[in-house]
Parts: C-alpha cells; structure tokens; sequence
C-alpha cells in the first residue's frame, strides 16, 4: 500500500498534464462534453460483446470487502454475458483523484469507474462534463430506490460541479461507511466500567480507564497515513451538533451554513481536553493509524474510534471480546459511487457492471467480507456476518432512514482535510484554542465559497 | 554503418574547430587573465568554408535545440502563462495577472513554506557539504587502503529509493518500540520508554527531517569532493608542513581553497535538491504537525492535483525556479570572485 502512493506518478503526470494542456489549448473551449459514439441507454443484450474497462479503488489496503467482490463481480458477469470480457484496474484513493480529471478527458477513459464523493473528485468531473448524469439508468435499473435517498445525495450534483448534495445523480455506491467506536470488553470490565451505550457512559468509561492508569483510546495523530484526528473530531461534534447544521455546512446549504458555532468549539474544547488528560497514548503524534489500530487490538487500550472498515482486523484479533457502538448522530457514507464517464466507450456496459454490483450476489458477498451493503440485506444474510459488522449494517441503514447520517466533514471544501488536518495539530500541540480552529476553519469555508462565485 | 560514422566524425571536428575560432576572443568558461589554456585562435582561410561549417555547426546543435525547446522552454513559458490564470487544468481559465504571486507573500501557509525551506537549505545542503568537506580531507591525511569501501558505504543512502528511505527514518524517529531512537536512548537510562515523536512535535519535526536529508546527502557530497582532493598535488600539504601548518591550517589554506569549484557544485546540486523536495516530506510528514514541515514542493503538488488550482501551483512553481535560479549564480559568483 505504501508503495502506491504517487510520489513518482506526480511526475508522470506533470508531464501529462502539459500535453493534456496542449491538447486543451488546441480543442479551445469544446473541452468534455457527452460526444460519445455510443447508442442512447439501453439494457445490454445477452450477446453483448467486446470488452469493458472497470476502474475502482479498491486495493487490498484499502478496501478489503470490495476488492474480495472484484473476481465475484467478473463472474458473474461473464454468466450473464458470456462474450463480454471485464477488464479490472485497481487504485490507490490518492492515485484516482490525482488521475480521473485527465484520464476521462481523455480517449482512453474507461466504460464505468468509481468516482469519489465530494468536489475535490466527483465535483471536478462534473464541472468539467467528465460524468453522465444516471437518471436515464435509474428508469431502466431501479437502482436509485435500492439504495436510498440520503446515499446518493452525496453523489448527487448540480451541472456546475460547484456544489454538492442536490442535482444530478453522477455515481450509485455498492456499500456504505459508518465511524464508531470499538470497544474492547475485557478491558472495559477489568475498571469496572460498562460498554457504551450512549455518550455518558463512553465518557466516564474513558475517565475510569484513565483513573486505573489504562490509555483509554487508540489515537494516531501524526502520520500522514493517519486520519483518526478528524474522525474523532466528527464524532464528538455529532454529540454537541443535530446533523441538519452540519449537513447544511458540508452541502453548503441555508442562508450562512457555519461550523464557528459554540457546539463545534465545545467539541473541539473537549478533543483538547482529552488530549490533555491524557486520554490518547503517550507519543500519539509519531504513531501511524496501523500502528494505534495495534494498540487496540493487542488489548493495550479500551477504545479505537474508526470506521467499520476496521471490523475485519479487530474480529479476528480480540473475538467476542470486541464490540461496536455507533453513536445515535454518526459520521459515515456511502463508500464510492459508480459513475459512467461522459467518454465511456460502451456507456450500457458501464451500466450493466453497476447494476451486477447491486445484485444480491455481489451485495452478499460484501456484507461476508467486511463491508456495509448499500442495499439493505436480507435477515438471512445478516444473521451470517460478524457481530461487528452486524451493530455496523445495523447503524447505518438506522441512520440512512432517521436522516441521523452525517457526511465526513471534508467533503466541505476541496482543501479542508488538509486544513482541517494541520488545525487539529495545533489545536492538541497547545497552538491555538479551541475557538480559533473553528474560526480559522469558517473563514477558509467562506473563502473558498466567495471565490466560487 | 563505418564510413557514415567516420564522415560524421570528420565534420564534427572541422566544426568544433570553426566555432572554436570564430570569434577570436577568450573561449566559454575560461576567464581574461586566467594564465594558461587559451592559445592563439586558429586562423581560418576561406569565406564560403567559414559559412557552411557555420550551418554544419547549427545543424548538429538542432536536436539538442529542439529537445531542450520542446521539454524545458515550452514548458516553462506554458507554467508563466497558468501562473497569470486560475485553471482546474481542464475546464476553461481564467486570467488573473500577478495574484497567484502575490499570494505567495501574503498566504501564511505559502510563506511559512518559503521559510521552511530556508532552514531546510541548511540541512540539505551545508551541513552535509561541509561534514564531506571534513570527512574527506581525514580521508586524505589517513592514506588507508580500503577509500573504496567507504565510498560505497557513504554513497550508499543515495540509491536506496526516497519513499524508502522515508519509511525506514518514521520507523526509527517512532515515539516508542525496539529499534528506535528513543528505543536505544531509553535501554542507555536517557529516556523515558515512549519518548519524543520526533517526526510530530513542533519543536522537532522540521529539525528531524533535516537530518534524514542531511544523512541523505552526505554521501552525494562525499563523492563530489572525494576525485577532487585526489586531485590535490601532495607536494602541497608536504611543503605546508615543512612551513608548520597544522591540520586546520592545512585544511583552510589548502583543502577548501583548491575544492573551490567541488564544493560550488556540490552544494549547488544539494540546494536544487532542496528546492525540489517533496517525497521525503510528503511521506514522513506532510507538511505537518500543523504546517511545521511544509515546502514549496508539497504545495505544488496539493494545488496541481488535489485542488486543481493549476494557476497557484505553477506561480510557486515559477518562484522556485527564479530562487534556484538566483541561488546559482550567486554561488557561482561568490566561487569565480574568489578564483585564485
């Protein structure tokens, strides 16, 4: 995984980028655009022939339970459509954003392709006419009821790509993500204390564990790798936040949408605190979000506040010891939308990989190997999965259907993980206060929307 | 094959001959009043010859005209003009004359990055210039067997991969754990067990990445410097010593006035490596804790490709390339105003 990120594609691709500059500069102003050779949206014929390119991101590291449905969805596929050949291509998250907004400009885009949520991917694909609406497919498919309103509002955008949370709908996810908390039993019982069932009790299981001279929480918060910071900041702030405001925040909606609000400096107040009062190991900054998960998993500490994607990994390191709480407001989303390319050479090909991946065999197969479904599952599968992941599905599709889901709050602005990355780091080095990351925060939102126009 | 390959080296050297001439005056890198090298011109005798070597000589310099023209000039003139603009590298720019430029001064992140390159400089370039500078002048005086083993062993951080290199440094730099600095510091009673994290406390990170980039560029120095003091006549050191130098006289009246130009080109080379860091500090850092590490590269890099601010990242871009740019002439200036 670590070999995969771009230092040296960044190379390649500066070279790239000034002969797309070129090119761009000759095609001046008729750039993207849905002048695909293709027939209008069908369903694909049984003797559908050729080949598809499917491109995804669903490397081992970082998506165990798509990457296992990868061979399963080429199967089934061939089944249904013995003389079509898929071709797959896996990337790092890093390696998509930085390659989609030239590859798809390009003659060589793929027939159907994951894309990610929010304006720093899937909002440059559409402002630059890279993406088909999938509105047509949806009248053919279904897919839109399967899966759910609040999931696809974060792949839903208007034509200008500027915003997101309400247009066209450019990309339909196969699973969905929620951040929680893993609890380990054994050592929660070991200070007397109760697994969490809402938010008191997690913060006097944390103070317990402390008072018995245990590091309450496997916390990374240095490493580039690691992105516990914001999650944990996410977390606690769905405490202090009703999802509407911070929904209206990430999709920029309501009259002056704002985190610089006393329940978000009352959550970043607290992160500090707990990083004062030692709640986060000694040295968290220099540690790696492998590392922290370790930690945990070796029974060093009570609590990791992640994703559900780490289900797999704590399952099989503390058994029935370990739980899963998701919290009553949850951050989480869909994991990534399939989308068409505007370019896509057999746009009904895309169509049909999407539509195999919302099949129950696909849909299935994720849930028994560590992922949420999009699509609710059957009892019968639920009851195969893991504990974990069952609390996990659980809590999700509670959360889809109560509107409790909030977004990751980096889909805000292009840059506002990085900043928001950098600010957490002050904020628990003693740098600046609690107030003056929120505030340091809104105004990069509002500038960044008033250059938007 | 043959005879296409001796023509080619006939007129090669009729031309090198005619440029060599015309003109008449004091040739490329050689200074007026420098004693030695420049002898008379070699007269040429007839007009029309004179012109068709002109156009011979023009036509073996086209390819390398035109590849420079194609991947270094057209690129570099594309860059300026995205400077001016605000571009997502795709949809349709915009121009916006000097703002990218002069939100390199006013933006906190940009300049702090600026500032952090200047003590970087430091680490990526003096310290280990001047560590080979000694390293190799004890080298000199040992007169050991073996200088080939050492060459190896010093060169040797130089063609271990930079992500690797990184990857194996945020190990070692880990705040706790067998292996690592504070690992060894805490078995010798300096420490506690989980120590400093070298790499994300504010006070250390810029400092620790200095260091893996000084480790990193001591053995390039080390090379650059090792031919050089070979190439110092010993009967120099011999005759300071009859005088009564010392080992620090010898060094500064003698080892650092002949590697003038080594040590030019060593940190010259050094400090555009500097100048163009990124994978080092996109993988061990960052940029962070904070912005405490951040570098001109790493910006490049977010505003290119994850923001599509194609407009920012090529005025930073161009900014560097004027700061190189500066930086070696004015070493090469400080270098030829000292020549002896």
């Amino acid at each position: 995984m670590v070999g995969r990120r771009p230092s040296r594609l960044a190379l390649r691709l500066g070279v790239l980028g000034v002969a797309a500059a070129a090119l761009a500069a000759c095609g001046s102003g008729g750039s993207g655009g849905g002048s695909s050779s293709s027939s209008s949206p069908a369903t694909l014929a049984k003797s559908a022939s050729g080949t598809v390119n499917e491109w995804n991101w669903d490397i081992p590291g970082d998506d165990p339970g798509e990457h296992a449905v990868i061979p399963i969805l080429i199967r089934t596929m061939h089944q249904e459509y013995p003389k079509l050949h898929v071709v797959n291509t896996s990337m790092s998250l890093a390696e998509q954003n930085d390659k989609l907004p030239l590859a798809f400009a390009s003659s060589g885009a793929p027939d159907v392709s994951q894309t990610n949520e929010g304006l720093q991917n899937q909002g440059r694909l559409v402002a630059d006419k890279e993406l088909l609406p999938l509105e047509p497919y949806n009248k053919l498919y279904g897919w839109f009821k399967k899966v759910g309103a609040l999931p696809l509002q974060y792949n839903s955008l208007p034509a200008s790509g500027k915003t997101f949370g309400s247009g066209n709908v450019y990309g339909v996810p196969e699973t969905g993500t929620v951040v929680g908390i893993f609890y380990n039993r054994a050592v929660l019982s070991s200070v007397g204390a109760q697994p969490p069932t809402d938010w008191a009790t997690f913060v006097n299981d944390m103070a317990l564990l402390r008072k018995a001279g245990k590091t309450p929480m496997s916390y990374a918060g240095g490493q580039p790798t690691a992105y516990q910071p914001v999650h944990m900041l996410y977390t606690i702030a769905n405490h202090y936040v009703p999802a509407a405001t911070s929904n209206a925040f990430v999709f920029h909606k309501g009259s002056s949408p704002s985190i610089n609000i006393p329940g978000y400096v009352q959550a970043a107040a607290t992160f500090a605190a707990w990083t004062k009062d030692g709640y986060f190991p000694a040295g968290y900054q220099g540690l790696s979000d492998v590392q922290a998960l370790n930690l945990f998993d070796q029974g060093k500490t009570g609590f990791f506040l992640e994703g559900n994607w780490y289900s797999s990994s704590v399952q099989q390191a503390l058994g029935s010891k370990a739980g899963f709480w998701v919290p009553p407001v949850v951050t989480g989303g869909p994991g990534e939308g399939w989308s068409i390319p505007s370019k896509s050479p057999n746009p009904n090909a895309g169509a049909a990989v999407i539509n195999t991946l919302l099949s129950p065999t696909i849909q299935d197969a994720l849930l028994k190997n560590g992922d949420i479904p999009a699509v609710t599952p059957s009892a019968q599968a639920l009851a195969g999965a893991t504990p974990l992941l069952r609390s996990a599905a659980a809590g999700w599709s509670s959360s889809v259907h109560s509107g409790n889901l909030v977004p990751y709050l980096d889909y805000a602005t292009p840059n506002f993980l990085n900043q928001e990355m950098a600010g957490i780091q002050e904020l628990q080095g003693g740098k600046i206060s609690a107030a003056a990351l929120m505030s340091s925060l809104q105004s990069d939102y509002t500038s960044y929307w008033s250059s938007q126009g | 094959m043959a005879a296409q390959k001796t023509a080619v080296a006939s007129t090669g050297s009729a031309a090198a001959t005619a440029k060599a001439g015309r003109g008449g005056g004091p040739r490329r890198g050689t200074r007026p009043g420098r004693p030695g090298r420049s002898g008379p011109p070699p007269a040429l005798t007839v007009a029309g010859r004179k012109r068709r070597d002109w156009l011979t000589g023009y036509l073996f310099l086209a390819p390398a005209v035109i590849f420079i023209a194609a991947l270094i000039l057209f690129p570099l003139v594309k860059a300026a003009q995205y400077s001016m603009q605000q571009w997502d590298g795709i949809g349709i720019a915009k121009w916006v004359g000097f703002s990218n430029y002069t939100q390199i001064v006013t933006d906190p992140v940009e300049r702090g990055s600026l500032v952090n390159l200047g003590i970087l400089l430091i680490f990526y370039s003096l310290i280990p210039t001047a560590l080979a500078l000694v390293t190799v002048n004890l080298m000199r005086r040992s007169q050991q067997r073996g200088m080939g083993f050492f060459r190896v062993i010093y060169f040797l951080p130089q063609t271990i991969v930079t992500v690797v290199v990184a990857i194996v440094w945020t190990w070692i730099m880990a705040p706790s754990g067998t292996g690592t600095i504070n690992g060894l510091l805490h078995t010798v009673g300096l420490g506690p067990a989980t120590g400093t994290a070298w790499l994300g406390n504010f006070n250390t990170a810029l400092f620790a990445v200095g260091f893996i980039a000084a480790w990193l560029d001591f053995g390039l120095c080390f090379v650059l410097l090792l031919p050089g003091i070979q190439r110092i006549a010993p009967e120099l050191y011999e005759a300071a010593r009859v005088d009564g130098a010392g080992l620090i006289r010898e060094f500064f009246s003698i080892t650092v006035p002949m590697l003038r130009r080594d040590i030019g080109a060593a940190i010259t080379i050094t400090a555009v490596g500097a100048l163009q860091s990124f994978t080092l500090i996109y993988q061990a850092t960052n940029g962070g804790p904070g912005y405490a590490t951040m570098v001109p590269g790493l910006l490049v890099y977010r505003d290119a490709f994850q923001l599509g601010a194609v407009g920012s990242a090529s005025a930073l871009g161009i900014a560097m390339a004027v700061i190189i740019f500066a930086i070696t002439f004015g070493i090469r200036a400080l270098i030829e105003r000292n020549a002896v």
